[in-house]
Parts: C-alpha cells; structure tokens; sequence
C-alpha cells in the first residue's frame, strides 16, 4: 500500500506545473480563439480562410507534434540561421503551444456560441437603431459567453489530460514526474496508477462542476438556455 | 408619411414581393391581410431594410431609406414582432432602455423613468426587473410593444403580433394595440386577426402571391369585396 501513496505522492509533486500550464493555455487560447471566431464570422474572406487553415491545421495534427516542433524544432532552426536563441524554460514552450492548440478548439466553441443566439433577437436590436457593434456588445457577446460556458470548462478539463504528453518534450508535470521516479525505483505500475489517480482526483469534480454548472443555468433559463443549447449544439454539429 | 414604392424582394428564383406601393399618412392605421406566404410580412420587413428590397424605394418624411442613414431612420421605425424577440440577457426594462440609451444617448435616470412609464401604460411595472423568459407571451408581446414605444417612433411596424400567442392572451395585445391608434400612432400593422383590423384600420391592404390584390377601407374590404380572390379568403377566415 506504501508504494501507492508514494507513487501519488510523487505525481502530485507535479500537479502544479500540470495546472498552471492548463490554465495559461486555456486563457490564451480564449483570448486567441475569439480571435479565430472573429475572423471567421466576419465578412473578409481572407481572414475566413487563415482561420479556417489554422484551426483545421491545429485540429489535424496531435499536440505532442506541435510541442516537439515548439520546444526543440524552433530553437534549432533558429540557431542554424545564425540566431541564438535558447528556451530559459521548457515551461514557456509548453503553454504557448497548448494556447496555440487550444484556441482551435475555443474558436470553434465560440463560432457555435456566437451562431447560437436567436436571430430574431439581433434583428429586433438593428430594428431599434442599433449600430452592428452596439447589437454585438449588448446582445450577441453576453449570450454566446453564457451559452459557451460549460463547453469551455469541458475544454479545461480536457487540456489538464491533454498536458501529459508533455512529460515527452521533457517538461516536469504529473507524467514526468512518474516516469522519473518509475526510472529509479522501477515501481512502474504504482508509479503510472499514481499518475492517472492524481488526473482522475482533479479531472472528476471539475467535470461535475462543469456538469452542475450547466444544469443551473438551464434552469436559470428554463426555456430560452434549452432552446440556445439545442441551437449550440446544431451549430456545432453542423461544422463536422 | 411612410410611402413604399414598387417594392420588390425575390427570395433565389421565388418573387416574394412583386412590385408593392403603399402609403401609410401620420396617425393612419394600415393593415395587411392575406393567406401566409402571400408577401404581405417580407413587404413589411422591406420598410425598415430587415429585408433589403431588391427594387423600389421606402421613403420615410421625404428621405429615402438606404444603407446610409438606415440606423437614424430605424429610430423612427420600431417594430413589433412575431415571436416577441425580447433580448433574453436583459431585464424587462433592461429591454426597454438598451435603445435609449445606447442610440438616442439618454441618460439612464431618465431612460429608466420613461421605461417605467411605458411598462404602467402597457401594465407590467411590476415586472419591471425580471427576465423576460418569466414572462407569458402576452406580457412579452406588450413589453416588446413598450420596448418600440421607448425610442418615440414616427411609426410602428407589427409583424403578426398575435400569431404567436395563445388564444386567451391576444386580446391584451389587441388592447394595447388599439390604445395606441387611438393615441393617433401611426401603425403598419401584418396580421390573422380580421376583427381587430375591421375595427382599427383606416385602410387595408390584402395581398396574394407577392401582389397587392385589393385595396381599401374597412368597409370596403369587409362589406364589399370586389376580387373573387378576397371573397374566397373571407370565406374561410370570417367564419
């Protein structure tokens, strides 16, 4: 039983990393997805098509490729061209790649957000006068943010996971910090239940939180929130 | 004065509206009639540019309407719709002075106070800082009709106000409705309900498949119809 709480104790030794690491990448990915969501609900054509490119880019290719071209491709490529450039941290690779990948994701969460507030209500608000970015301010955001909500918690939830794959571009998190203790003691097998006890213990009541917090604001909205998440989710249905 | 000249608007290879004219004066109620899928919402929908004609011209106290000054001359035009499209973030007076106070720049004190005046004449003050979504159709109908009150339009459009709602609540509605033309508001007003325009309109439009088919008072249209066409849409919908 000992070598059971050791090896959770080993991977909680970890955790940190695994969740500042999730939670930078999921704000970055906000901020950048909305961007993405932006551009491709816009008019310019341009736009549409460079965040079309990425987010299929980013959603077709797996994020330990994208780490591993982040954190030792691009040092290298730089430093043949005569730049010298280190990482001071593996740590900043690290969360501008799962940012990167993230925002894929968000942005599509978004797009189906934003697609899911009644139309009817964005033409009674141009028929009272409005100007395009009045209607998006007071109508659009507000409902899209509330209705993507729970779909951004999941999107935490499943980066925490997504952040183990890490471990094999070298950055100490839960994974890596299991491998390395499994490579002194060769406990592998309390070492890696260790490791996925630790993901489970964070990764279950957060995905309840996200669960309860959708049912409440489905009761807050009775009607309306059932009918945007209806709407939501033939929007998002509607992108595969 | 609103004049709509020979509108047209084509929907792909479908006409919906096939070169319509209309002219409402101040203080006049016009109704439009006709069986669903005659034009007669999208005709209406093209007086505020909802719809952008695909011909003819609105004009609005002598200006036309075009991309330009569509904003300034959409805070003349409030409409009413058919499934109420309250903004569900909002409170019931967050509804009422979301307008106000972002287009016309009203102070909020101010806004608030007319918002609240507006609510007593409809008679739902004391839903005032509740979510629509609390609401029965008929109080959302008449709120929305506040929320069109609140910018001061020259002119309201109502589109099928009370084709949404159950049937014991389309008579607050028509209330409401029938206040207003009497207060001398000019009303353009799509709709199933033949009693109210009978007793409301000054004059009435009945279209059928794009077209306006007859034109004329409430006497002339109720009592003596001149196109088979309207005597059989009569037929059925006067029973």
């Amino acid at each position: 039983m000992g070598v059971y709480l050791k090896g959770v104790e080993v991977a909680l030794r970890g955790l940190p990393t695994t969740l500042y690491v999730s939670l930078f990448a999921v704000a970055g990915g906000v901020v950048i997805g909305l961007l993405l969501a932006v551009m491709k609900l816009g008019k310019s054509k341009p736009a549409k098509i460079v965040s079309d490119v990425y987010i299929e880019v980013m959603r077709a290719t797996p994020m330990l490729a994208q780490a591993l071209i982040m954190a030792y491709g691009l040092p290298m490529i730089l430093q043949s061209n005569g730049v010298d450039f280190k990482w001071p941290s593996l740590v900043i690779p690290a969360i501008i790649v799962c940012a990167f990948n993230s925002a894929a994701y968000v942005a599509e969460i978004l797009r189906s957000g934003i697609q899911a507030v009644d139309p009817g209500q964005i033409e009674a608000a141009y028929s009272l006068g409005m100007s395009k970015g009045m209607v998006n301010k007071l109508v659009v955001w507000p409902q899209a943010l509330r209705i993507c909500i729970p779909a951004l918690g999941n999107e935490l939830v499943t980066m925490i996971k997504e952040t183990s794959v890490l471990g094999f571009v070298g950055v100490v998190e839960v994974i890596r910090s299991a491998q390395l203790w499994n490579a002194q003691s060769f406990e592998t097998f309390p070492a890696y239940v260790g490791a996925a006890i630790v993901y489970l213990i964070v990764c279950f009541p957060l995905s309840k939180l996200v669960g309860l917090l959708e049912k409440k604001m489905d009761e807050d909205g009775t009607n309306d929130v059932k009918n945007d998440r209806k709407l939501f989710a033939k929007a998002e249905k509607s992108d595969k | 004065m609103l004049e709509a000249k020979k509108i047209v608007k084509n929907f792909g290879a479908l006409r919906a509206v096939n070169e319509v004219s209309a002219t409402v004066s101040d203080g006049e109620v016009l109704c439009i009639i006709g069986p669903s899928g005659s034009g007669k919402s999208t005709f209406l929908r093209c007086m505020n540019h909802l719809e952008v004609p695909d011909g003819g011209t609105i004009v609005i106290d002598g200006e036309e309407v075009s991309e330009k000054n569509l904003t300034g001359v959409r805070e003349k035009m409030a409409m009413v719709f058919q499934s109420f499209n309250l903004f569900s973030n909002m409170t019931v007076l967050g509804n009422i002075t979301a307008s106000p106070i972002h287009v016309k720049k009203m102070p909020k004190a101010e806004a608030e106070k007319k918002g609240m005046e507006l609510l007593k004449l409809v008679g739902l003050e004391e839903k005032a800082h509740v979510k629509p979504r609390s609401l029965s159709g008929g109080q959302k109908q008449r709120v929305a009709i506040a929320r069109a009150l609140a910018m001061d339009p020259e002119i309201i459009l109502f589109d099928e106000p009370t084709s949404a709602l159950d049937p014991e609540m389309v008579g607050e509605v028509l209330d409401v409705m029938k206040k207003l033309a009497e207060s001398g508001m000019t009303m353009v007003v799509v709709t199933h309900e033949m009693g109210f325009a009978k007793e409301v309109a000054d004059d009435i439009i009945f279209m059928d498949a794009g077209t306006i088919v007859e034109e004329g008072s409430a006497e002339e249209i109720f009592g003596n119809p001149k196109t088979e066409r309207l005597k059989q849409f009569l037929d059925k919908v006067l029973v």
